[in-house]
């Protein structure tokens, strides 16, 4: 599976339509449905050769992770690609992340401490060679940075909910390219770093401030690609 | 989230058999028709509301991604157990959403944006009403209702009155990815304070509107967050206390 989907004391037993949602989830991620495209319940039926219940929840759980989209009685279509939802999202994940970080800073073992600030380089570092509209690794250590402080933060829902949210974010992003203010974003990861380092909520916290508004988005990433 | 679920409209496909019962599944927890912890037996909800079995799991399925309802498969499906624990992350959930909304917008607010703030503060701490503080009443406001949360402090209107001040500047944020991940925490909530006997400190909810709407007024996004996080992680008393 491409992406943490899984909640993380999920200790779940494999059912057959988590296999079908697995298997709905890789064809959106990976394109063989594109961004919009209707999906009926006969069409997966076939496809998949399950009845339609399995089919019904691995959809309703896609719609929690806004990969899909639906009206009653009209459609059901793989969610649209919109410039306007990754600021929106980022903006929602950067106060999850204020959270994270004020909940976990003062929890973090030396280890995690220093775990964490090496995280934290490693995307500063790729954030500041960064260029161009392809920031799939890029998004990718930014991920690793972060999330990092949620799955430590003690608050389970918070860590769900940042899984879940960063599973859209990625896919809009994917399909979209994202044109990224790398040097804003180092400095972001720096400052962060060295409030880790100090174990300074309120520093940590203060950070997602200069993140908000979609402020590290530069002005064409807002447009499709 | 998905919108209000719309059946009973043209064809009734299973899916929306199943919004449907999930839907009523939905309000028997929230408004204690059905129990925390209480057990869950297929062949109960199939008498009870009166569909086949699909959908009913489909519906208890979907009631378990957000919390509500716990599956074991092949031991117990039950209403689930809230924890203080729970509230507590839920809380604070809550109040970074909330408070990030209005440390952002309470600087750009417009005149008419703190008229109705006003209003909705004025009609959260008019004395005489159920919304004020729940320990004005000596008893909870669900105290004369024989659900089974009986004992829980706070009712429908009090929420929906804390909430539509708390949650002011993030409904008037324009995000609407926001506004559907705070109603998934919000239900969460109203599920928590109703099943757990948490009370507020008298006075707590009334200072702190005062105080939100003395931010707004003076277009300070720090101390409206701040007070925001003040009364939410702070002054509802977890009774019992988080882990």
């Amino acid at each position: 599976m491409p992406v943490p989907i899984s909640t993380p004391s999920g200790i779940r037993r494999r059912l057959r339509k988590d296999e079908v949602f697995d298997r709905l989830l890789d064809a959106i991620l990976d394109g063989t449905l594109l961004p919009g495209e209707r999906i009926r319940d006969v069409d997966l039926q076939e496809w998949f050769g399950v009845s339609r219940t399995p089919i019904r929840l691995a959809i309703d759980r896609l719609e929690e992770l806004r990969l899909v989209e639906s009206r009653p009685n009209r459609y059901t279509r793989v969610a649209e690609v919109t410039p306007r939802r990754i600021p929106q999202a980022t903006d929602v994940m950067c106060a999850l992340w204020r959270l994270a970080v004020q909940l976990s800073v003062t929890r973090l073992t030396d280890d995690q401490v220093a775990d964490s600030r090496a995280r934290l380089a490693k995307a500063s570092a790729i954030c500041r060679s960064h260029e161009g509209a392809d920031a799939t690794g890029l998004v990718e250590e930014i991920r690793h940075a972060l999330f990092f402080f949620s799955e430590h933060s003690g608050n389970r829902l918070l860590a769900e909910m940042v899984v879940k949210l960063g599973v859209s974010l990625r896919f809009q992003a994917s399909k979209q390219g994202l044109l990224l203010d790398g040097g804003l974003l180092a400095c972001v990861f720096d400052d962060l770093a060295a409030a880790v380092a100090d174990r300074d909520e309120a520093r940590a916290a203060a950070v997602f401030s200069r993140m908000e508004n979609g402020a590290f988005f530069l002005p064409a990433g807002r447009g499709a690609r | 989230m998905n919108p209000v679920p719309e059946s009973g409209r043209a064809k009734a496909g299973r899916e929306l058999l199943s919004d449907g019962v999930r839907r009523r599944i939905l309000t028997a927890i929230l408004d204690g028709t059905l129990a925390a912890g209480e057990r869950l037996h297929d062949e109960e909800l199939i008498v009870w509301l009166g569909v086949s079995r699909t959908p009913i799991r489909t519906a208890l399925e979907r009631l378990s991604e957000v919390g509500l309802v716990e599956m074991e498969p092949n031991r117990f499906t039950r209403v689930a157990l809230p924890t203080h624990a729970c509230l507590a992350d839920a809380l604070a959930v809550y109040a970074t959403l909330t408070a990030t909304a209005a440390r952002t917008r309470a600087p750009e607010r417009t005149e008419s944006d703190l008229l109705e703030l006003s209003r909705r503060v004025a009609r959260l701490t008019r004395p005489a009403s159920t919304t004020a503080s729940p320990q004005a009443h000596g008893s909870g406001p669900n105290a004369d209702s024989s659900g089974p949360n009986a004992g829980g402090w706070w009712g429908d209107d009090d929420l929906r009155a804390i909430d539509s001040v708390v949650g002011f500047f993030a409904e008037r944020s324009g995000n609407p990815i926001l506004v559907s991940v705070l109603r998934e925490v919000e239900m969460r909530l109203v599920f928590f304070l109703r099943a757990l006997p948490v009370p507020v400190e008298a006075g707590a909810v009334a200072s702190f509107a005062t105080a939100l709407l003395d931010a707004a007024s003076d277009r300070d996004g720090e101390s409206a967050a701040r007070e925001i996080t003040e009364f939410l992680t702070r002054r509802i008393v977890v009774v019992g206390g988080p882990a």
